[in-house]
């Protein structure tokens, strides 16, 4: 009886010990990993902050301007051109002219392939340029404050 | 531990214990006596094993973790010894940055020549004479480069050459450069803050933290300031035009927070590059705007007639005598542009009277001219964040003739910065509020601030203002349709304790929209030159106050101050018209 007790004890003597041993190599292992990853985590931060330093060097606003000047055409934005979006005018439904002659407006519609899908194909109609050009002189910019035409009044003639 | 370890190996295999532990009993079963020490033995055996282990662990537990030292715990050690400065936008304005910097420990190189043969290929600009005589020194070290990019880092460690070694160091650096140098400061060579707002985060107990090893990296919040970047740099890019266009010596501008008194922008030219500390000690880089007192001429008379409206000794209908100078022991006060009639209040203010102000000045009397300037604290220095502050000046003996020339901005002077924080008292409804670098909402900045103006009086003074822009001599600052007002002054610059006639000081104290003013401003141009384009003139209406309505057309909408239509300024006065 008393040997078994023995042989028992022993061995839960023995497995613990090896329980031990194996918990402790573990541990030993894991605080190996722990140091190698804070290792890496403040390399990489210290990489970061040289990146954060870098970019914002390359965003500086005097930086900008001086490439600004020199590369790009564009002038700086007035206050004109800032405006509020409540401040918009309703968007303009554009009749496609049908002879509009070159420099009247941007952008060509109606006859090429360009137009876009809301706007149909339309049989040229004489009467109704007038209507067009007028729409058009409201939206020019020395008259920019009188109102635009309606859209609803437009679009009937478009749907013939 | 290891001992144990070694013990306890060989039982690790279940069938090694099953053939071991029959024979040992088996062998122990004859004498009691026997059985008996063999138990004691083992128990004897167990006890030492496991107090030794128990032992173990209490030495761990008490004992110093720092004592295990890695290799990253140095790193953080040296990571990030002062917090990161942002604008109030969040753009960093100041950082630490760890550079890694190459040594040598000559003693361990193996080949000289072939070690400085292969590092030049990496760093071409190293001089390879000069490095082969560190390298074969001797020595136990030598650098071989300061603060390398990361890319070379990679690259020599490529190299592998034995017996380099890569030390990282810590770094301030400035990625916004010189925009906002009088403002950030800059640091010495041990990373000590010696001005600006590096200097203040030291005196706020990041010096004490140094001081018991605690300033590492994540434990600090980065400070976040009051300056907006862009518009630091729109005012810096008009001031430096300006200052080139009409060959000025030196132009400062500052930008706060009528509400809060938060500083926006500020600006100081000459300045200098906080990452070469060097240039600050140049005499001409001085932040004028803290640190700078002068005599501002007549912006100052907007405090003048405030003080006048404020003390109830004027309306705006009460009329001046500006027919003739005023001769006052062996001088004579005349105006600029004279109109030689008499004039209501808003005529003075507009054409800029110093006969007018000068009079409003003995009305209110000398005691109460010299406590309304207290109260607007002109009397002593105005502390801010930064360090650094002058004392304002003024006459020892404040006669009635000191009265009536401080009326109009001579014989005293002060800080810009003093005069732009009264400014925003006389715009705001009358609360004087001390200018600060650091965040402070408008509640709190109403606790903060003292009622120094009457509300009607401030009403007054934003009209006097926005009608200055709209017919007087603030009307080309009138752009792009903010409602901007203020008062301009030219002041002659004393040289050798003379007023002298070409020296001058142009100076515009502005607000924007005069409706409900939300930014103050202060700009100055010292000794402009006139120019063919300005008609040979250098007052400041011709000078700073454009450049200045520039730098409103540019910031207000960063600022979020929309377009309106002129307002009708006679709108701004209630019952008084």
């Amino acid at each position: 009886m008393s040997r078994i007790l023995t042989g028992l004890v022993l061995i839960i003597v023995v497995a613990a010990a090896a329980i031990l041993y194996a918990q402790k190599h573990d541990a030993t292992l894991a605080r190996e990993r722990i140091a190698d990853l804070r290792h890496d985590i403040a390399g990489l931060n210290a990489e970061l902050d040289i990146l954060r330093a870098e970019w914002t060097a390359l965003d500086t606003p005097d930086r900008i301007q001086a490439l600004a000047d020199r590369f790009l055409v564009l002038q700086p934005a007035k206050p004109e051109q800032i405006v509020k979006i409540a401040d918009l005018p309703i968007r303009p439904v554009f009749e496609p002219p049908l002879e509009a002659e070159a420099g009247d407006i941007p952008v060509a519609f109606g006859e090429d392939e360009l137009t876009t899908g809301s706007i149909g194909d339309v049989a040229p109609s004489d009467g109704r340029n007038n209507e067009i050009d007028a729409l058009l002189n409201t939206l020019t910019p020395n008259s920019g404050s009188a109102p635009l035409q309606p859209s609803g009044a437009a679009m009937p003639g478009a749907a013939q | 531990m290891t001992a144990l370890g070694m013990f306890a190996r060989p039982f690790l295999r279940p069938h090694d214990t099953s053939k071991t532990l029959p024979g040992s009993a088996s062998g122990s079963g004859r004498a009691s006596d026997r059985y008996r020490s063999r138990v004691f033995l083992a128990m004897a055996v167990f006890v030492l094993v496991y107090g030794a282990i128990c032992g173990r662990l209490i030495t761990l537990g008490l004992g110093d973790p720092r004592q295990t030292v890695s290799h990253a715990q140095l790193i953080e050690d040296v990571t990030k010894a002062r917090p990161d400065i942002i604008d109030r936008n969040g753009t960093l304005l100041a950082s630490d940055i760890l550079v890694p910097s190459l040594y040598a420990e000559p003693h361990k190189i193996l080949d000289v020549d072939l070690a400085v043969e292969d590092l030049l290929t990496v760093l071409p600009d190293l001089d390879a004479d000069e490095l082969r005589r560190r390298l074969s020194s001797g020595r136990r070290f030598a650098w071989v480069q300061r603060e390398l990019s990361s890319r070379e880092r990679a690259h020599v460690h490529a190299l592998g050459i034995p017996g380099l070694h890569f030390i990282n160091e810590t770094r301030r650096v400035y990625p916004a450069g010189g925009l906002a140098a009088h403002v950030l400061g800059h640091v010495d060579i041990d990373n000590r803050g010696i001005a600006g707002i590096e200097r203040y985060i030291d005196a706020t107990g990041l010096a004490d933290l140094h001081a018991f090893g605690f300033a590492r990296g994540e434990d600090l919040p980065e400070r976040r300031l009051t300056i907006d970047l862009r518009v630091q740099h729109a005012l810096r890019d008009e001031l430096a035009t300006a200052m080139e266009t009409f060959s000025a010596k030196a132009a400062g501008g500052v930008i706060i927070d009528a509400r809060t008194g938060e500083v926006v922008a500020l600006v100081s030219l000459p300045d200098y590059d906080p990452a070469l500390p060097e240039g600050s000690l140049d005499p001409e880089a001085i932040n004028r705007i803290t640190t700078g007192v002068y005599e501002l001429g007549s912006a100052i008379k907007a405090f003048t007639v405030a003080m006048a409206l404020d003390a109830g000794v004027a309306t705006l209908e009460t009329r001046y005598d500006a027919r003739s100078p005023i001769r006052i022991a062996s001088f004579t006060i005349d105006d600029f542009h004279a109109q030689r009639r008499i004039l209501t209040v808003p005529e003075v203010f507009v054409h800029s009277s110093n006969i007018g102000t000068a009079r409003m000045a003995l009305d209110v009397g000398i005691e109460g001219h010299q406590s309304f300037l207290e109260r607007l604290g002109f009397k002593d220095s105005l502390p801010t964040e930064l360090p650094e502050s002058s004392s304002p000046l003024f006459p020892s003996n404040w006669g009635e003739l000191s009265s009536m020339t401080i009326s109009f901005g001579h014989g005293f002077s002060i800080s810009p910065m003093q005069a732009v924080a009264a400014g925003a008292a006389l715009v705001n409804g009358g609360r004087l509020l001390q200018p600060t670098f650091l965040e402070r909402s408008e509640d709190e900045a109403r606790s903060l601030s003292t009622q120094v103006l009457k509300p009607e009086t401030s009403d007054m003074m934003r009209y006097l203002m926005r009608l200055n822009a709209e017919e007087g001599t603030a009307r080309r600052a009138d752009l792009g349709g903010f409602r901007i007002g203020g008062k301009t002054g030219t002041a002659e610059k004393v040289v050798d304790g003379r007023y002298s006639n070409d020296k001058i000081l142009a100076t515009f104290l502005a607000a924007f929209p005069m409706e409900d003013p939300r930014y103050v401003m202060l700009t100055m141009l010292d000794e402009p030159k006139g120019i063919p384009e300005t008609h040979g003139y250098r007052t400041s209406g011709w000078n700073i106050v454009p450049a200045t309505g520039r730098v409103i057309e540019r910031i207000a909408p960063l600022l979020g101050v929309s377009r309106g239509e002129t307002s009708d300024v006679s709108g701004l006065v209630r019952a008084e018209l």
